[in-house]
């Protein structure tokens, strides 16, 4: 039987009220006036007799409904002894390996602690942003990685160790206890019964920290004067400071720039038009001088040069020029439109009205060929859309319906295409093929819910369908603002072009969808071995991006990407947890996970608790209203 | 019978104070003849019985008319003195036990006396005091004095608290001739505040007479159950249990109203106590008795 907080019986002082009421705030004596009262003493006789009791029964239930509302507070509970009872507790000593305990000698102290705690039944753990058992030979080699941690994954980790172990455990966490890493507060934190925590800091305050905290590039240029880089320094816990930002390309710096950086403070630095090679260019920004942590003072990204991303068109001539017009107004030369002579060789096929042999057509978009279709008279004749094989199941024209012209009324405002195309509701359709969507992402339909712009994934290939000619005729889509934005949206879709550079933290996973569209792709790591193979990868197997430094997928085709990985940039906020809030995290850990460790799980006994003070409850109002009945009588 | 009209309660009933007064001492006077046991002087200013040989022209014979015996009725101007009459109208005045409220009895009673001396062409005055002095009539015979007198008796209602301190010093500043000086009041200060405070006016050569009027519920009360009593004075408020107030509330009053006797006559002062439940006449028998002491 214990109490997990105990605090609350300081609350059984009330137990003096309902006695001070019974005592002294009887029922007040009628009063009358009197001449005067210097005969009178103050009262104490009189009130000698008056304190006495009364209702006894009544007190002592109110007593007992106060006395327990309070127990309640202070959560009771029972130790019971059929879990874990008479077994040790299992020592697991925690070593925070996040980016951050690479700041001058934290690794170093973080070791020496584990060395002291780990006794002969002790286990070894590091921890980033997962928990990872380790031999305990492998602590002198312990390191600071590239990834950021979090205390709340850190506490289901040990949720998890808990329940697979089925005996109490005792945590020691050897950590910087970095502010960042607790972003979801202390609730996050909740250790099961039988952990107990207990923290050992090797950070005392918040050490200054310079870093590139972000690059922005773009993913692919044409050339390298088109590129233009914009890094962020900044500042943690500093003072005003003088930087040289550095921009290094394959290798080899290829600009320095001086760049002021305020305190505690960020500073943005540009660099225009380096000299990149063909193909992916590995790039980087770094800081000089570096400062105690190195590791984010460089910040990797990666830049394709390329040569224009071909389109095929296959249509009539006159849809062409709309649409050729529109991609040089827009894309600015990074697309060409060819012809259909050579299309299999093209990033994706737009096709108005013709098409190449629809089988080939369909095997090239499963492979990820993009593919828009315009559809036109001919499509509804057929009565199914190519490819996609959906039913058209007519035409509607607005003429017949007496609305003189459609819009689109109702889009999907999440794609790119409608987002920023913009105004499409000034759009005017006279006719429309009617489509029966299927499986397909309706973008966006006229007002009578015909839909008029469909996406959908046909292997790995993307295929948009258009339900209105681009003849000029049907609608007057072409002469409208939103027509050169679609296009080029659309041209960026089919062809897989992102618009920046592609960096992320590690730690991150990467698996088949998040780190490009392809279903099965090859990962290979900084050092150039096979991290994730198609075979894996097809059958939805991620990879952890634990290391800094270029990763490459591979998924043929000329589809190949490059990801720059960096340390994550949250360790970089040396800033450590509030050494109150430090005191706190044990407390609301144990409370959670009954204390020392060793103890046997509690069972809580705070309903039972407030079940007996239900019952004094009911016993009060029934004597309440006895005695009431009469003193009334 | 005529002692009836001596009764508080019957007179209370009687709307004009003026009425009252004069029912009171005449049922007195007459009253004083039937009982012999008084042995009231023949040289009692007013009336006196017809006794063979007396000058017929005196004989009252309005009382004949209603009593059917002779009073000689004889005015003695020269007998005269001044009577001051100090009304205590504090708030504790107005305190009704089982009877009148005490300010009502005291007013019969200056009423009575006042006007009883009127009869006997003294020079009647009245001050009214709580805290202060709030009505002062100078004392005179001369005609319509005794309305006067009467009208600032009749203006007496309770007001604040008792504070004899300051009025008495201001009294010792009126009375610059000796008379007698009655004081009606019910006293609840020490008695040697009261005593020490109202001596002066007998060191000044007056007869003074304290009329303690008090309702008998305040001598003896009688609670049934715990009260809390609020002074009416003071706003005090204090819960009294019955034991308390049947037990060591009326040995303190017996103490205080023994004190104030002994303190009284000591200091050369009559003092009479008298029960808004009694009858008014031993007050008035009192006044005559400390007139006859007097020149």
């Amino acid at each position: 039987m214990g109490l997990l907080a105990p605090w609350f019986l300081a609350g059984l002082g009330l137990l003096a009220l309902p006695v001070y009421l019974h005592l002294l705030r009887r029922s007040r004596p009628d009063s009358k006036q009197f001449s005067s009262l210097m005969f009178f003493e103050p009262g104490r006789q009189a009130e000698l007799r008056r304190r006495r009791l009364d209702y006894l029964a009544l007190l002592a239930a109110r007593l007992l409904l106060l006395a327990l509302i309070i127990l309640a507070f202070a959560q009771p509970v029972i130790r019971s002894s059929s879990v874990g009872a008479g077994s040790p507790a299992l020592r697991l000593v925690v070593v925070d390996t996040s980016a951050s305990m690479g700041f001058r000698g934290r690794m170093q102290e973080a070791r020496r602690i584990a060395a002291d705690l780990l006794t002969p039944q002790a286990r070894l753990a590091a921890f980033d942003s997962r928990l990872r058992l380790l031999d305990r030979a492998e602590l002198p080699r312990l390191e600071a990685g590239p990834a950021a941690n979090s205390f709340g994954e850190l506490a289901r980790a040990l949720r998890a160790f808990h329940d697979e172990q089925k005996q109490s455990v005792e945590v020691h966490l050897i950590s910087d206890f970095q502010r960042s890493a607790l972003a979801g507060g202390l609730a996050a934190l909740q250790l099961p019964e039988g952990v107990a925590l207990h923290v050992h800091p090797v950070a005392q305050r918040a050490e200054p920290n310079w870093t590139v905290e972000s690059v922005r590039a773009p993913a692919r240029v044409r050339h390298g004067r088109e590129a233009r880089i914009q890094a962020v320094i900044a500042g943690f816990r500093t003072s005003a400071a003088q930087k040289t930002a550095v921009l290094s390309v394959a290798g080899r710096d290829a600009a320095r720039k001086a760049v002021e950086v305020p305190p505690e403070g960020r500073a943005i630095v540009e660099f225009d038009g380096p000299d990149l090679p063909y193909g992916f260019a590995e790039c980087s920004v770094r800081i000089e001088p570096g400062d105690a942590l190195a590791s984010d003072d460089q910040f990797l990204f990666a830049i394709e040069r390329t040569d224009p991303l071909a389109l095929a068109w296959f249509g009539d001539r006159r849809a062409e020029t709309y649409v050729r017009n529109a991609l040089e107004a827009a894309a600015g030369g990074v697309f060409t439109l060819g012809g259909s002579a050579a299309w299999q060789q093209s990033r994706a096929v737009i096709a108005a009205g013709a098409m190449p042999a629809e089988a080939e057509l369909a095997a090239a978009v499963r492979r990820g060929m993009g593919l828009l279709l315009v559809l036109s008279a001919a499509d509804a004749a057929r009565g199914r859309v190519p490819v996609t094989g959906q039913k058209i199941t007519g035409s509607r024209y607005a003429a017949r319906t007496g609305e003189g012209f459609y819009t689109a009324s109702r889009t999907d405002p999440t794609s790119p295409l409608i987002e920023k195309a913009g105004a499409w509701q000034d759009v005017r359709f006279y006719q429309v093929l009617a489509v029966e969507p299927g499986e397909a992402r309706v973008l966006a339909s006229i007002t009578d819910g015909t839909p008029l712009l469909l996406e959908q994934r046909v292997g790995e290939g993307t295929v948009l369908v258009l339900g209105s000619p681009l003849d000029g005729v049907a609608n007057d889509f072409p002469l409208q603002p939103a027509f050169v934005p679609f296009v080029e949206q659309a041209a960026r879709l089919l062809t897989g072009w992102e618009d920046s550079t592609v960096a992320l933290p590690a730690g991150e996973l990467l698996a088949a969808g998040s780190g490009g569209r392809a279903l099965a792709f090859e990962v290979l790591d900084p050092r150039g071995r096979r991290a994730l193979s198609f075979s894996e990868s097809a059958r939805g197997a991620s990879v952890e991006l634990d290391q800094t430094g270029f990763w490459r997928v591979l998924r043929g085709g000329g589809r190949d990407r490059v990801i720059a990985v960096n340390v994550d940039r949250r360790e970089s906020d040396l800033e450590p947890i509030p050494e109150e809030t430090l005191k706190l995290w044990p407390a609301a850990a144990s409370a959670a996970g009954q204390g020392s460790g060793g103890a046997p799980p509690a069972k809580p006994l705070a309903l039972w608790v407030l079940a007996a003070a239900l019952a004094a409850a009911l016993v009060e109002a029934v004597l309440a209203s006895y005695y009431l009945g009469r003193e009334a009588a | 019978m005529q002692q009836r009209f001596l009764d508080p309660q019957i007179l209370a009933g009687i709307a004009n104070l003026e009425l009252t007064a004069k029912t009171v001492v005449e049922g007195f006077v007459s009253g004083l003849h039937r009982s012999p046991e008084y042995g009231f002087s023949q040289e009692f200013a007013e009336y006196r019985p017809y006794v063979p040989g007396d000058d017929l022209r005196y004989v009252d014979w309005n009382v004949y008319a209603r009593m059917g015996r002779l009073y000689l009725k004889r005015f003695r101007g020269e007998t005269n003195t001044r009577l001051t009459i100090l009304l205590d109208r504090s708030a504790s005045m107005g305190f009704r036990g089982r009877g009148l409220r005490k300010i009502d009895y005291a007013r019969f009673l200056a009423a009575s006396l006042g006007y009883l001396a009127h009869q006997q062409r003294d020079a009647v005055g009245l001050i009214a005091f709580d805290d202060e002095v709030r009505d002062y009539v100078e004392p005179s015979s001369r005609h319509g004095q005794w309305l006067k007198v009467l009208h600032a008796i009749d203006r007496a209602e309770p007001g604040r608290s008792t504070d004899y301190t300051r009025p008495f010093w201001h009294f010792q500043q009126f009375l610059r001739r000796r008379g007698i000086v009655l004081v009606v009041s019910d006293f609840f200060a020490p008695a040697r505040d009261v005593i020490s405070t109202v001596a002066p006016l007998r060191q000044r050569g007056n007869d003074v007479i304290l009329m303690h009027v008090l309702d008998p519920e305040e001598v003896a009360p009688e609670l049934d159950s715990s009260r809390v009593l609020i002074d009416m004075e003071t706003g005090q408020e204090m819960e009294v249990h019955p034991a308390y107030a049947a037990g060591p509330y009326r040995e303190k009053m017996r103490r205080h109203l023994e004190e104030l006797e002994s303190l009284s006559q000591g200091a050369g002062m009559s003092y009479y106590r008298s029960l808004t439940s009694e009858p008014l006449d031993e007050a008035l028998r009192r006044y005559l008795a400390v007139r006859e002491g007097r020149p």
